[in-house]
């Protein structure tokens, strides 16, 4: 729609430009007086004659007056007082509680507010710096990072902090070289406009803080509110009940337009992305900035015909008539264009492939408080492909963002590790010790069991050893030993999405691989593949590849080299070979990351680290395109093992742990600039 | 299937059919016109005021307003569709018989 400065008079009267180009009246029929009352209404109807704008009256006796100038018919519906103030109850909303006026809210704090969630994103971080919000701790912050926050970022390297002002134009879609908002969806037909609008941001910001695509059901807090397909809602009261309950993914419960009883999948506990509170936000200007420094925000408007007309360039009001009350979600702005960039929820097909600019002011769109989420805390099961080995991180801490760890100790036992990823410094502590039977480092995951963490270890004994932390106690407890009688690897160990099944594959002393996997009835033994196998490692990955999703690995063979292994879970549950890669000295890590997924549905690359000469290799597969596997820059030294790998929440930072030839645990990590080294954690 | 009323006017009488509205959606009731000599038909949104009160995501009904203009029979095919996909799916279709007597 071409960009048009809407006339001065918004009357329903007036003559307006049609879809076709044709003048049309809006109305042939005599004025209604019941829309009458409602064009008398404070903002936006102004007008209620065709040619002379009328002030909206405050009385009812002023109302009387107007209605009486233009003969218009009434019945007083209540007996009251003429001079009765009319209740200035915006069109659509009964009470403030439900939608504030956006001019009745202070301005906020930021300072305070992202004090108290401070980013792990660098880039965010970067902008927050360059608008003046210190935030405690100061995260990494590489070259890369910097240069997305401009002068400031670099001058504050020298201790001089200078603000730079908010951006003038911000796109989450397409930001850092990156995006940060799901695919457009549709809530056709359902008048669900609210929770897509609310999903949206919530989507958005487990990306934008923790680095990880994020799919939500719009149909999990439209049904677990009892709401209908026909039914409406508010933003405060969905975000109210995503507080309450958080909000799964839509394999847990999906969204359906039929009216179906709320019925998610029993492990619905372990899949809830969780919201700390939400934020009501005022001004236009705190919203800007909330956008620019924090994410997107929802936002409620008013649908006219030509809404539905909308093609292209900033969208002003010019035809049609009222239609309804929407809400959608908004992902930028433009101070250059004067609009706010809008995510709708009809479809690709609708707009601009879905989206629509809406100039600043149009619809309503200002007139009422916008909602934004500055902190979330994403479930084990969006995270699973991002970790393997014996790093983890869980939603654990105030920053939601704890590395969790276990390593060896004393000999044979586990000692539990947690880095508290919200305090300067990012100090690692010692947490419990349990077991007494390990060989090597557990592979550790976290769960849809209520969030819980289980591992799995190599036992002295030759077995496979299950223990699990119950969240509800912090209580590591005994799982059991199970499998082979001849385990000798490192295992890889998964919770699949074969009904929340565990699956684990280990190299067995026959040299061969030996796939085990755990139901409601127990262990199972899946038999054995592969040859001449040196080690195998936490390399297990259940990919997005196919339907169901493809089982990965890696080992190392006999003769020092790597090989991919992948079972195609859509026919017959078959191992199959891969290319045979690289070279290993010891048990290889991998997981697949985000490098790749441009959106949700992307096929993200698989990222592999292993011990080779001492130094760590990092090995990628290119998903994208040739399905090769490419070597990066090594790194490290005096390392005898890769012990874990994971993409965290540091904005696609890979970090690794490994076992150095003096036994000790190591951290690496991996930004924009290439890799470094970090601290000796302890003794393992 | 159609939904089919048959309704009788007299020549110059008015009637209006509400429809449920889902203009929140991006659907609206567009209708084809088997003789416009017959009939006369506007469809306009409900009054505003009707969505005091109610969440967001509400839309208003649509009024069908039918108007007698000449002695006759007219059929008018009512579908909710979305603008933009003019050979998709309707949400709903209705259909009108309409007798125009004097």
């Amino acid at each position: 729609m071409p960009g048009k400065n809407p006339p001065s008079s918004k009357s329903r009267y007036s003559k307006a430009q049609g879809a076709g180009g044709a003048e049309q009246k809006l109305s042939t029929h005599p004025p209604d007086p019941k829309a009458v009352v409602a064009e008398l209404s404070p903002p936006p109807f102004v007008t209620a004659t065709p040619t002379t704008p009328t002030p909206s009256p405050v009385t009812l006796a002023q109302l009387r007056q107007i209605l009486e100038r233009t003969n218009a018919r009434w019945i007083a519906i209540d007996n009251v007082h003429p001079q009765s103030n009319i209740t200035p109850h915006p069109l659509g909303v009964p009470s403030d509680a439900l939608l504030i006026r956006a001019s009745e809210l202070p301005s906020l704090d930021f300072a305070a507010i992202l004090a108290e969630f401070p980013a792990a994103n660098p880039f965010v971080n970067a902008r927050r710096l360059a608008l003046r919000f210190r935030t405690l701790p100061l995260p990494r912050i590489g070259p890369a990072a910097a240069a997305y926050g401009g002068p400031a970022v670099a001058e504050l390297s020298a201790g001089i902090e200078v603000g730079t002002g908010r951006a003038t134009l911000v796109d989450w879609r397409n930001r850092w070289g990156w995006s940060w908002v799901t695919q457009i969806k549709d809530q056709d037909p359902c008048e669900s406009c609210v929770a897509f609008g609310t999903t949206c941001v919530i989507e958005s910001m487990v990306r934008i803080e923790h680095a990880v695509w994020c799919k939500r059901s719009e149909g999990d807090p439209h049904d677990g509110l009892g709401l209908k397909c026909s039914d409406g809602s508010w933003p405060n009261t969905y975000f109210d009940w995503i507080q309450s309950h958080g909000i799964c993914d839509p394999d847990c419960y999906p969204y359906r337009t039929d009216n179906p009883p709320y019925n998610p999948s029993w492990d619905r506990a372990g899949r809830t992305v969780k919201i700390d509170g939400y934020q009501a936000i005022g001004s236009l200007e705190d919203q800007k900035t909330w956008i620019d420094a924090v994410g997107p925000i929802t936002a409620c408007i008013q649908v006219y015909q030509d809404f539905d007309a909308y093609a292209s360039g900033v969208y002003h009001h010019v035809w049609g008539n009222f239609r309804g009350l929407h809400c959608i979600a908004i992902v930028g702005y433009s101070d250059v264009e004067n609009c706010w960039i809008v995510k709708n929820s009809w479809g690709s097909g609708w707009g601009d492939k879905g989206y629509v600019k809406i100039g600043y002011g149009e619809v309503s769109i200002d007139s009422y408080a916008k909602y934004g989420v500055p902190h979330v805390n994403p479930d084990p099961w969006t995270k699973r492909r991002l970790h393997n080995g014996n790093l983890y991180e869980s939603g654990d801490g105030a920053l939601h963002r704890n590395f969790e760890m276990l390593a060896t100790a004393d000999g044979s036992k586990i000692r539990h590790w947690w880095r508290d990823n919200g305090a300067p410094g990012f100090p690692w502590a010692q947490a419990t010790e349990f077991g007494n039977d390990a060989a090597v480092c557990p592979t550790l995951t976290g769960t849809t069991f209520n969030r819980n963490f289980e591992a799995v270890y190599l036992t002295t004994g030759g077995r496979l050893h299950h223990w699990w932390l119950d969240q509800n106690t912090g209580n590591w407890n005994d799982g059991g030993v199970f499998g082979p009688s001849d385990a000798f690897g490192v295992p890889g160990f998964i919770q699949s999405n074969y009904g929340g099944n565990f699956d684990v594959v280990v190299r067995t002393a026959d040299g061969r691989l030996n796939h085990w996997w755990r139901d409601g009835g127990g262990w199972h033994d899946g038999g054995r593949f592969a040859n001449n196998v040196a080690f195998s490692g936490a390399s297990l990955v259940q990919s997005n590849y196919g339907a169901q999703g493809n089982f990965e690995l890696v080992c190392v063979l006999n003769n020092g080299k790597m090989q991919h292994w992948w079972r195609d879970n859509d026919h017959g549950l078959l191992w199959n070979p891969g290319p045979i890669f690289g070279n290993a000295d010891g048990p290889p890590c991998m997981i697949q990351g985000q490098f790749g997924m441009g959106t949700e549905d992307g096929i993200g690359n698989f990222e592999l680290c292993v011990a080779a000469g001492g130094q760590v290799h990092h090995w990628w597969r290119n998903n994208q395109s040739d399905l090769n596997w490419y070597q990066s820059p090594v790194f490290g030294h005096d390392v005898r093992a890769v012990a874990g790998l994971l993409e965290g929440s540091f904005g696609f930072d890979l970090e690794v742990t490994v076992l150095t030839t003096d036994n000790h645990l190591q951290h690496y990590w991996r930004d924009g600039a290439g890799w470094h080294e970090g601290p000796v954690i302890g003794p393992a | 299937m159609s939904e089919i009323t048959s309704i009788e006017l007299q020549n110059g009488q008015r009637q209006t059919l509400r429809l449920q509205g889902r203009g929140t959606v991006g659907y609206s009731w567009t209708f084809e016109l088997s003789d416009p000599n017959v009939v006369r038909v506007t469809i306009e949104p409900a009054p505003a005021y009707e969505l005091t009160g109610k969440p967001q995501g509400t839309s208003l009904d649509e009024l069908v307003m039918i108007e007698g203009v000449r002695v006759g029979r007219a059929t008018i095919r009512l579908a909710l569709r979305r603008a933009w996909e003019r050979t998709g799916k309707t949400l709903d279709e209705r259909t009108v018989e309409v007798s125009v007597v004097p």
